[in-house]
């Protein structure tokens, strides 16, 4: 079973007077198969935990576990590997290339990673449920902000991740989409077995969460799940 | 490649100018160079027409040999073959109404380098007063069997042949006997000769003589090197002038993709792959550029009245081109090591 794991893990920023403790002793896991949500007002660390988890920063003290193996040790290439072919962000912003069309984002994935994706029938349901068919052939700057972050769930999912990390991938769309996109995140995880984590303060998507964490000024506590 | 060639078929207005800019400073620069190569060769196309290696001149020339007077007592003994004695005088060239500045070349009809001469039209001169004369002279309206003057000397002389590349630093030379240089230069016969001229490497000199190369010959010309250098410099100011623009504008449209490239860096695409697109897209910029630069040159090569000195040589306009790509390519250092740096974290915070 894929798990992500955080192990007493502290981040701090700066030292003296300019120090700042962005992380306080997080503990934390996303399971294969389960929907996390990470709640918290802006300012209390969600962005920070979800780039340590994603490998892009590494913590100050404390563990990073993938399936039981320390992982906060990796850097460089061997950390872009782990990501390009384990992990799928959707990020909030300038997730899309601008200069390519909706198709060619996809595309994009095929020349870097080149085994792996999403075979054409899974990804077309994808497509169906996210309702970017009609997109394919449109530039990010023709999309809805609601499209784009259809667009990037989409790309993010191609290359078929073990782990998806989301950060606040529901911002720009609306009630009805957002429960849709929510459906969609638990759809993943349980029937394609994986671990779906969402940084968010949308607690609209909270009904849909298998497992719910509290975030406040870099504590982190669990609200729902075991 | 797929980012880049996608990002410039996306952008084409903005690449285009990026493309147009460098575009013309490249035909700028086969331009000075086609110039730069014309006006060389208005020195040197007579010498080198020669096919010699080394030439013999008095000391006190300071290396031009136009102004070398040889007696006797200065030549060598035990000269190599294919070693001639040569006269240079210049003078006014006149037939009529038609005057010319040129160089009278005396030489001796049994002269090695008279078999290098390649005539365009007529016959070799075979007596005094005869002469054959560059062939751009016969623009200038000088014609076949004409009688001419030729420097102080009140003789007149017949034109019985043209001849092709017949310059010698700038100006059109008039071939004509070592006997008749003498008159033109105004020389009794205790002088024989500007100098001696040699297929060969000279080695012997005497005591009043200096030998020097072709190229060290050339450098001597009066305001030769200084024109080259000026052309060298004025090129590879553009050349670096071209690398500045390249680097500029790919530095700008990396930081305005600063936060897309991030976000790719994010989702695990490797930094190589990036930063190979950057080269890319700069050897794109540059191959479409210098290419369309070439292209216009050649057209203007093919446009421009033969009385421009100017010289497109295919081999030097391919050889310009080439270095222009590797130079450009240079200006994608910045760039590529900006996207080397770009920390993920910096677009999603935290």
């Amino acid at each position: 079973m894929e798990k992500l794991e955080l192990k007493a893990v502290n981040k701090v920023f700066g030292s003296g007077s300019n120090r700042v403790q962005a992380l306080s002793d997080v503990n934390f896991e996303a399971k294969a198969g389960e929907l996390t949500l990470i709640l918290g007002p802006s300012g209390s660390g969600k962005s920070t935990l979800l780039t340590i988890l994603g490998g892009l920063q590494q913590p100050s003290e404390g563990q990073v576990l993938v399936n039981g193996q320390r992982f906060d040790n990796q850097r460089g290439k061997a950390a872009d590997a782990f990501r390009l072919n384990h992990i799928g962000f959707v990020l909030q912003s300038y997730s899309l290339v601008p200069y390519l069309t909706v198709a060619d984002q996809f595309r994009l994935v095929d020349k870097v990673k080149k085994s792996g994706n999403l075979d054409k029938s899974t990804f077309q349901g994808y497509m169906n449920r996210l309702g970017i068919e009609p997109l394919l052939q449109k530039f990010p700057g023709e999309l809805s902000g609601g499209q784009s972050q259809r667009v990037a769930i989409a790309r993010a999912l191609y290359g078929n991740p073990d782990f998806l990390l989301a950060d606040e991938p529901t911002a720009a769309l609306d009630s009805e989409r957002v429960q849709e996109v929510g459906q969609l995140f638990k759809d993943i995880a349980e029937k394609a077995n994986k671990a779906v984590v969402v940084v968010t303060h949308d607690l609209r998507l909270k009904e849909k969460a298998d497992r719910i964490y509290q975030l406040v000024d870099g504590k982190i506590s669990l609200e729902k799940g075991e | 490649m797929f980012l880049a060639w996608h990002e410039i078929k996306k952008e084409k207005l903005r690449y285009g100018l990026v493309i147009g800019v460098i575009l013309l400073i490249a035909y700028l620069i086969f331009i000075l160079s086609a110039l730069a190569q014309g006006l060389a060769s208005q020195n040197t196309a007579g010498v080198n027409s020669w096919q010699s290696q080394s030439v013999l001149l008095s000391k006190d020339a300071n290396g031009n040999l136009a102004q070398s007077m040889l007696t006797k007592a200065d030549l060598p003994n035990d000269l190599p073959a294919k070693t001639d004695r040569i006269g240079l005088a210049q003078g006014i060239l006149k037939a009529g109404d038609t005057r010319q500045s040129a160089t009278y070349v005396g030489l001796e009809n049994q002269a090695a380098i008279r078999k290098t001469i390649k005539l365009t039209e007529g016959r070799f001169n075979q007596n005094n007063q005869e002469v054959v004369l560059g062939d751009s002279l016969k623009q200038s309206g000088f014609q076949l069997n004409e009688k001419v003057q030729m420097g102080l000397s009140q003789d007149q002389y017949t034109v019985v042949g043209f001849a092709k590349d017949g310059l010698y630093n700038m100006a059109p030379v008039v071939y004509g006997s070592m006997d008749d240089w003498a008159a033109i230069k105004g020389v009794n016969s205790d002088f024989v000769g500007s100098g001696l001229i040699s297929q060969k490497k000279l080695t012997k000199k005497t005591k009043n003589t200096q030998i020097l190369t072709k190229s060290a010959l050339f450098n001597k010309m009066p305001g030769y090197s200084a024109q080259n250098q000026t052309f060298l410099f004025m090129i590879a100011f553009l050349v670096v002038i071209s690398i500045v623009i390249v680097a500029i504008f790919l530095y700008i449209l990396t930081m305005q993709k600063f936060e897309n490239l991030a976000v790719l860096k994010a989702q695990g695409i490797p930094t190589s792959y990036l930063v190979m697109n950057t080269l890319a897209q700069t050897v794109v910029i540059l191959v479409f550029s210098v290419g369309l630069g070439t292209a216009l040159a050649a057209l203007t090569g093919l446009a421009i009245p033969k009385a421009v000195p100017m010289t497109f040589d295919p081999v030097l306009m391919t050889g310009t081109a080439i270095l222009l790509v590797l130079t450009g390519i240079i200006g994608a250092i910045i760039p590529m090591r900006i996207i080397s740096k770009i920390d993920p974290v910096s677009v999603i915070g935290g």
